[in-house]
């Protein structure tokens, strides 16, 4: 392997890394997400059944 | 500022600085007399580390604010701070041995500092992981807090590892010796941009993973209520 050879793969590590932490933080964001959406889902049954029993 | 354009001014700062640290590390810094081009990782590896440290040294003022208060919102900061520290600890572990085969001959060596900035890793990949593996939700942020101390602790070991021991790592460059160090301008601005653009970079991940352990954990609690109100339907 020559010098700049080194040199580049050293710099795409740096990115790499950098951009999988990146994709970790995307993949919890999009979890929570699924969490809120499931989260209204169970807020909109809850009132849902209110407005039934106040009927 | 709105909570919108906030982030992204602060995303174009890290994304200009970064920009002229990749610019001097490449092209405007000259290239060493003894290593030639391959010098110019120097610049990144030790850019990243110093950031690292930093965050190490909020895991340590977090874990013990934590231990202090019981209040768990310095625990998601001090875990934020660890994750990216570790992200770029790990940084500084691959490019140290791509710079170092072409300059020692080796991928590695077990002196004293490649082993102790080893240890170091390892410890923070223990305490990001940690809590994942204890059930118990009030021990899990205390055992976690002392973890990070214990690490936050190796950070001056590390630092002065190169002067306790003999080393094939070079000394410090910087607070170094008088006989350490670079003097070419160019070289000194590639280095000082490399470690402005980390910092950022490590402020705007921390704040990007603060604000996510912080949704989670209002989620959660928006959960445990909505169990409450679904089990009294």
């Amino acid at each position: 392997m020559t010098d700049l050879t080194h040199l580049v793969l050293a710099y795409s590590v740096v990115w790499l890394i950098v951009g999988a932490y990146l994709a970790i933080l995307i993949m919890r964001n999009r979890r929570l997400l699924k969490q809120v959406e499931e989260l209204e889902q169970r807020i909109g049954k809850l009132e849902h059944s209110e407005n039934h029993s106040g009927e | 500022m709105s909570q919108i354009w906030k982030p992204i001014f602060f995303f174009s700062i890290v994304f200009v600085v970064m920009e002229l640290a990749i610019i001097w590390a490449l092209g405007v810094a000259p290239p060493d007399r003894e290593q030639g081009d391959v010098q110019r990782i120097f610049y990144f590896h030790l850019g990243s580390i110093w950031p690292g440290f930093v965050a190490f040294f909020y895991v340590l003022y977090g874990s013990v604010r934590y231990l202090r208060s019981r209040d768990l919102k310095w625990d998601r900061r001090a875990l934020a701070s660890g994750e990216v520290g570790l992200a770029f600890c790990i940084i500084v572990l691959i490019t140290g041995p791509i710079w170092a085969k072409p300059t020692w001959g080796v991928w590695w060596v077990w002196d004293a500092r490649l082993t102790s900035t080893i240890v170091l890793a390892m410890i923070f990949l223990g305490y990001v992981n940690l809590r994942d593996y204890i059930d118990d939700e009030s021990k899990r942020p205390r055992i976690s807090a002392v973890l990070g101390i214990i690490g936050a602790c190796m950070v001056p070991f590390v630092y002065m590892s190169t002067r306790w021991f003999e080393t094939q790592h070079p000394q410090p460059v910087i607070a170094g010796d008088a006989d350490s160090g670079i003097r070419s301008p160019h070289m000194l601005y590639a280095l000082y941009l490399a470690l402005a653009a980390f910092t950022l970079l490590y402020i705007m991940l921390w704040q990007r993973g603060r604000e996510l352990f912080r949704a989670e954990h209002r989620i959660k609690n928006i959960k445990a209520s909505l169990n409450l109100m679904e089990d009294e339907t």
